[in-house]
């Protein structure tokens, strides 16, 4: 709640002098990129998407209006809007990010933990190309969730959805993946 | 592969999802820094003048004159059509005219800046001594033995006047003042104009005037105006030169302003006979309404002997009326020399008068104009107006610069002797209200 209040008055100063956006930039930057990264699996195309949302985000923050919806799933909703525009020009050819992603995890787990083995290092990349197999709705859903720690309330109001949608589609989207992730490991 | 029962495997996966998650928290510093850098440079750039962001709205520029067309071509048509919309007419009778004057004004005088100060320049170097002096007075610094007041040509030059000048311009204003109270009981208007002119010029020019006539002879007109005799009618209340200055001088006094027209008011006296009136128009009589004809005097044969002066202190209201009433006909005696006084009926045609029979009626008591006659039939209506030629001329050039103007005139001269016309001028008035509306607010 505090939270809330912070963001608020952040985001009315911000308002009043644009110059003070820079302040909820640090607060969502990191964020809206690792969420971005997560979706696409390409540095590059995170980068840009990112940039793309905090520029919209400027532009248009004097229409914000404080209602139902906080100032992060407003910028969740550009940066997911943005995304889709991106692969629906693209029409979706995303060739390399697999090895992209690869390479991150690896460079990820080899640094953070040595005990890590190639078996958990070839579970969790397979993990990440069970879920790019989802449903762009599904990966959002699963990502906010585990990635992102979101609650359910806070998803449902990136997604504009109800919490319990929110719950009965992460069930469905975590079934969903246990099979395909299972056929894959059989 | 014990670990892929089912709950195993749920568990699983959420650990890996967590894991993965972890692994896939990133800070990007230096992609994060430039991303600030570019938003600032963003913010930066929002603050535009607001001038240059109104000049690049080049569709509104475009749209805005072209959406105004369009409403004046519907108003307009609307209005020809018989569908009043008062606001546009309030637009158009009252505020373009208004706008338009104002910018008339302005711009004449700002032609007339120009050409002061071109002429100022071309003087200047023509005689760059006279600047100088020019200068000089601006500061404050005239010499008091010398004083140059420049005119666009030729240069007058202005000295005080010697002892003896003063002298000599006393004893001669000494001698017209005592001409005048000689003149008095045959009063004034038997002065020649030129005459009359002098002294209103002398009057005028005692109190605003001192530099021009120094010291003492501007007083020595004011001693003399007061010390008029006893004799004189009203000298204590209103000087005698004065009430000449009121009466009508010249010809040209015949003629009444267009913006402040002579309202002829007289008790007729025994020898000015309504016989003589002109005969009237037929129009009034045709109409068989109450004739109220105002009509100039027949100039009688000796012009003043019948006017009385009231005696002295004794204020009489009529007296400068009656004046008035007797510079035109002092005037008209020498009928050769003067423009007459035309009459002028104005008929207006008119599709639908019921509309604006109320409106006229209303509004024909703030008119100025001498309205001799008014009358309506079923389809026109009809205002005699006894107009001089010049304002005539005036009232049709006015109508015919007007926007709302009426759709033709017609002149019909019906009576023509010794230069007296009577005129039936026919008006066909479509756009009635801004027809009228203009009237009122030019002849206020």
């Amino acid at each position: 709640m505090a939270n809330l209040e912070l963001e608020q008055r952040l985001v009315e100063k911000a308002k009043r002098n644009p110059q003070d956006f820079n302040q909820l930039y640090e607060l969502y930057f990191e964020k809206i990129y690792n969420f971005l990264l997560a979706r696409c699996g390409q540095k590059e195309l995170a980068e840009d998407i990112t940039s793309q949302t905090f520029l919209n985000a400027l532009e248009k923050i004097h229409n914000f209006k404080w209602r139902n919806v906080s100032f992060g799933a407003w910028l969740y909703r550009i940066a997911i809007n943005n995304l889709n525009s991106h692969f629906r020009k693209n029409n979706r050819i995303i060739l390399t990010e697999d090895e992209n992603l690869n390479l991150l995890i690896s460079q990820q787990t080899s640094a953070d933990s040595a005990e890590s083995d190639l078996e958990q290092r070839g579970r969790i990349t397979e993990l990440y190309q069970t879920i790019k197999k989802l449903s762009a709705d599904e990966q959002n859903l699963i990502i906010l969730k585990y990635f992102q720690h979101k609650s359910y309330q806070e998803i449902a109001k990136i997604l504009k959805l109800s919490s319990n949608t929110v719950g009965v589609k992460l069930h469905r989207s975590l079934r969903k993946l246990k099979i395909v992730y299972h056929q894959k490991i059989k | 592969m014990d670990f892929l029962n089912e709950k195993n495997t749920e568990d699983l996966i959420v650990k890996d999802l967590q894991q993965l998650g972890q692994q896939l928290q990133q800070t990007n510093q230096a992609f994060k820094l430039a991303l600030a850098h570019k938003l600032r440079a963003k913010v930066l750039s929002q603050f535009v003048n607001p001038v240059k962001k109104l000049c690049s709205l080049r569709w509104a520029w475009l749209t805005a004159p072209a959406a105004l067309l369009l409403l004046v071509i519907l108003a307009e048509a609307a209005e020809y059509s018989g569908l009043e919309i008062k606001p546009y007419q309030y637009l158009k009778t009252t505020v373009a005219p208004a706008v338009n004057r104002q910018i008339k004004i302005t711009a004449t005088a700002i032609i007339e800046e120009v050409k002061k100060i071109a002429d100022n320049a071309l003087k200047a170097k023509l005689n760059p001594a006279t600047t100088q002096n020019k200068s000089a007075i601006q500061n404050k610094t005239v010499p008091n033995d010398l004083l140059e007041l420049t005119s666009v040509n030729p240069l007058i030059l202005f000295q005080p006047l010697t002892e003896q000048q003063q002298q000599i311009l006393k004893e001669e204003i000494k001698s017209q003042l005592g001409k005048n109270e000689q003149m008095a009981p045959n009063l004034q208007p038997s002065l020649p104009a030129q005459q009359q002119d002098d002294y209103q010029y002398s009057l005028d020019f005692q109190p605003t005037e001192p530099l021009v006539l120094e010291n003492d002879v501007a007083d020595t007109f004011l001693n003399e105006a007061d010390k008029l005799p006893e004799s004189l009618p009203s000298a204590d209340q209103e000087p005698v030169v004065k009430k000449l200055i009121d009466s009508p001088p010249t010809t040209d006094a015949l003629v009444p302003p267009l913006t402040a027209p002579i309202k002829i008011s007289y008790q007729p006296s025994e020898n000015i006979k309504l016989e003589d009136v002109p005969p009237t128009t037929k129009a009034g009589e045709a109409a068989g309404t109450p004739s109220t004809i105002m009509t100039p005097p027949t100039p009688p044969s000796q012009p003043y002997s019948n006017i009385n002066i009231p005696p002295a202190g004794q204020k009489s209201a009529g007296s400068i009326t009656e004046l008035g009433v007797a510079a035109p006909a002092e005037q008209a005696n020498g009928q050769e020399k003067t423009e007459c006084q035309n009459r002028f009926r104005l008929i207006l045609k008119i599709n639908d008068l019921s509309k604006i029979d109320d409106q006229f009626n209303n509004r024909i008591d703030g008119l100025d104009i001498e309205i001799t006659e008014y009358y309506s039939s079923s389809q026109n209506l009809t205002i005699i107006l006894t107009l001089p030629s010049s304002q005539y001329y005036e009232l049709k050039k006015s109508l015919a610069s007007l926007t709302a103007r009426p759709d033709y005139f017609e002149e019909e001269i019906i009576y023509n002797e010794a230069k007296c016309q009577e005129t039936v001028v026919t008006i066909y008035v479509n756009k009635r209200i801004s027809f009228f509306e203009w009237l009122i607010s030019n002849f206020r």
